[in-house]
């Protein structure tokens, strides 16, 4: 298919659909960790055409809308497979070194990433610094010719799987707080770099601590300049705010879907409360849908995303954790018994969803940034 | 017509220029404290700017809906939309007697019974009838010897008495209206009387859905005005966050309201206007009352002007079918 025609949603989609029942059998099991497998779907996705969607042609990207990413998800999520295994280095590490990084930096990892080849994670949030970021205390020490990295990062998704870690580090501990901090590529294949899964309440292992004990790098593994890693940050993370965002809000359709689908096969569909329960679901669903397609409008028309967006996420968490929660009353009694499938799976969920309103900004942080940045309200405490 | 985001900035930004001016929230609360007077000049002065244009499509018309329900303009602009949706429009403001059956509305009803004739003439009541003392025209359905028929009847005619009442919102009060042998034009009869009752009654809970969009964005405008300006114990109150957050919710509720009324414009779907109603209602009212709690003591007083949205918002509340009505049909439609 010719790229005017893979630039039209609907051929993309019908493409991708076809792409997928031919290519699912090589699919990793959801949940599956085990890396080579990851990278190898990882290659097939790309060679398939399905990689780097947003990111610029020059690049090695397809130069698509983001609307072509919510039909990646949307479309992985009803085949049941996993999406470009790659997230951090696609949607986050990717763009940042797009947008700051050196040539040489591109050349190095640019096309990795894509492949798959090269699987990073972020070294952002630690035990004293999570809201309140810019107060991280991992220490990037000068040496001759680069840097010596010692501290200890918390809630690193992938860091178990990675090769490289983007790491928000102190450079100079007697700048101003926002002109202290440095972004640097680090080597996690390095001895003196230390990953743990920790463990979540659902049972899955899916972040990490990462210990760094005078881990060296290079000059050339800085992004961006000495102490512009703050204003880099903050533009990685405003990168997903965004794109995972309205990539969320098209999966919570799917979900929907299949609570519809619990609720008959137990005969709950005629229940009054369980259906008055489903039918604000439907509302909030097509409430976000609606609200995503906005935002995606005003970003065609104005290159920025308007005000709206800022409800995105806080919302899509609110609204998850309630689809979640009915799943689970749904099943009544049957949710203690971990044997039941169905229950695994919804029960699951339901844990990891209470990390919905915490992870990528707290529910707390994002009405503080409504009430100063949207209602123009005085900063807040 | 397919609007570009440009385009419905336009129209907005004019309508609420224009409403802005005639209508600041003290003359508003006047126009409610005071008799109910029919006002040709405004009325003229929303056709000049093109608000009852028949190309006008429905994603411009939830835009000026909203500017009404921010603005609480007193004409009867919304009821004579209803109307519009039929194609069909007579000088002068529409009224539509839209009164619930099997819980949905429906246009009035079988009380009402219309006899052959050149013209036709109709004999029986009608209540509830929005703007009943400011429209000149009112659509109404009435069974006939061959079945339901939509009629439109000019209430300059004989037969005719209108009463309206002290209401809840005195801005859009609701009547009664007698007929004995009141001369009507029969619009629509046989099968297309349902679609046509169908498509009023969807414009109609579209358009008010909108307009309680706009009703929770002027509270949320109170509210933070009100939060940025008021001190107690040395700060403004907006920078204390039981207060704040108040207002952040306020703005997600009425932006999520936003979102579902403009995809209803779009898409034409009824359970896209039920969804969008249930929304709004609850951006509305929720809205309302935070900000008077915002407010403190002087939301409580008749002086201040919230009261004013509120019983819009309880209007629209009221109106239209319940919400538990309306969530049905959601279930119904994802579940069967």
């Amino acid at each position: 298919m010719d790229i005017a025609c893979r630039s039209d949603e609907e051929s993309f989609r019908r493409e991708l659909r076809g792409w997928l029942r031919d290519n699912r059998a090589y699919a990793p099991a959801l949940g599956d960790r085990a890396k080579p497998a990851l990278q190898a779907w990882s290659r097939r996705l790309f060679d398939g055409g399905y990689v780097g969607l947003t990111w610029p042609v020059e690049h090695g990207g397809h130069g698509f809308g983001v609307q072509h990413e919510l039909i990646l998800a949307e479309e992985c999520d009803r085949a049941a497979v996993p999406e470009p295994p790659n997230v951090v280095g696609l949607h986050m590490a990717g763009p940042t070194l797009i947008g700051h990084g050196s040539s040489a930096q591109q050349r190095q990892h640019l096309l990795p990433i894509l492949h798959g080849s090269q699987m990073f994670c972020l070294g952002f949030s630690e035990s004293e610094a999570g809201s309140d970021l810019s107060s991280v205390r991992t220490r990037a020490v000068r040496i001759d010719g680069g840097y010596r990295i010692s501290g200890t990062k918390l809630w690193s998704s992938y860091a178990d799987l990675a090769d490289y870690c983007l790491v928000l580090a102190r450079t100079d501990p007697d700048a101003e707080q926002h002109r202290a901090l440095s972004l640097l590529l680090v080597d996690m294949t390095a001895p003196d770099v230390e990953v743990t899964p920790i463990r979540q309440i659902n049972g899955d292992e899916g972040f990490c601590q990462i210990r760094f004990d005078a881990v060296e790098v290079g000059d050339a593994g800085l992004v961006g300049a000495a102490g512009a890693g703050w204003p880099v940050a903050m533009s990685t993370l405003a990168h997903e705010r965004i794109t995972l965002a309205v990539t969320l809000v098209s999966r919570l359709g799917v979900q929907l879907d299949r609570l519809i689908a619990t609720m008959k096969e137990r005969g709950e569909a005629t229940t009054p409360s369980l259906r008055r329960r489903l039918a604000q679901l439907c509302v909030d669903q097509r409430a976000l849908e609606a609200t995503a397609a906005r935002t995606l409008t005003t970003i065609r028309a104005t290159g920025r995303p308007g005000d709206e967006s800022r409800i995105l996420k806080l919302q899509w968490s609110r609204t998850h954790q309630d689809l979640t929660a009915l799943a689970v009353d749904v099943l009544g009694i049957d949710a203690l018994d971990l044997g039941h499938q169905a229950a695994a799976g919804w029960t699951s969920k339901l844990l990891r969803s209470r990390g919905s309103t915490i992870e990528g900004g707290t529910t707390e942080i994002l009405q503080s940034v409504i009430a100063e940045q949207v209602a123009g309200l005085p900063k807040t405490r | 017509m397919t609007l570009t985001t440009d385009d419905s900035l336009t129209i907005q930004l004019t309508a609420r220029d224009v409403l802005a001016r005639s209508y600041p929230p003290d003359r508003v609360a006047a126009l409610a404290d005071g008799p109910r007077t029919p006002d040709p000049q405004a009325w003229s002065e929303l056709e000049a700017l093109g608000w009852f244009d028949p190309d006008l499509p429905p994603t411009a018309q939830v835009l000026l809906a909203e500017e009404c329900g921010y603005h609480l303009t007193p004409q009867p602009w919304w009821s004579t939309m209803c109307v519009a949706a039929l194609g069909r429009l007579r000088p002068g403001p529409a009224g539509v007697a839209l009164r619930l059956a099997d819980g949905l509305p429906a246009i009035a009803a079988p009380d009402v019974v219309a006899t052959p004739g050149e013209p036709w003439v109709l004999s029986g009541a009608v209540d509830r009838v929005p703007d009943v003392d400011a429209v000149t025209s009112v659509l109404v359905e009435a069974s006939s010897p061959t079945g339901p028929m939509l009629f439109c009847v000019d209430l300059s005619g004989r037969g005719v008495v209108k009463r309206s009442r002290p209401s809840l919102d005195p801005l859009r009060p609701v009547g009664e209206i007698v007929f004995t042998a009141a001369p009507a034009e029969r619009l629509y009869s046989g099968v297309g009387t349902a679609a046509a009752t169908a498509a009023v009654r969807s414009r109609g809970l579209l358009l008010l859905a909108a307009e309680a969009v706009g009703v929770a964005q002027r509270a949320y405008d109170i509210a933070r005005e009100h939060a940025c300006t008021r001190q107690q114990f040395g700060r403004p109150i907006g920078s204390y966050q039981a207060v704040a957050f108040r207002i952040a919710d306020m703005y997600v509720d009425l932006e999520l309201a936003r979102s579902l009324t403009r995809a209803a414009a779009a898409d034409g779907a009824p359970i896209g206007v039920s969804c969008a109603l249930v929304a709004a209602r609850r951006a509305a009212i929720g809205a309302c009352e935070q900000t008077i709690q915002v407010l403190g003591g002087i939301g409580m007083t008749w002086e201040h002007p919230v009261h004013r949205w509120y019983r819009r918002a309880l209007w629209i509340q009221a109106f239209g079918g319940s919400s538990d009505l309306h969530y049905e049909r959601v279930a119904q439609h994802a579940l069967g």
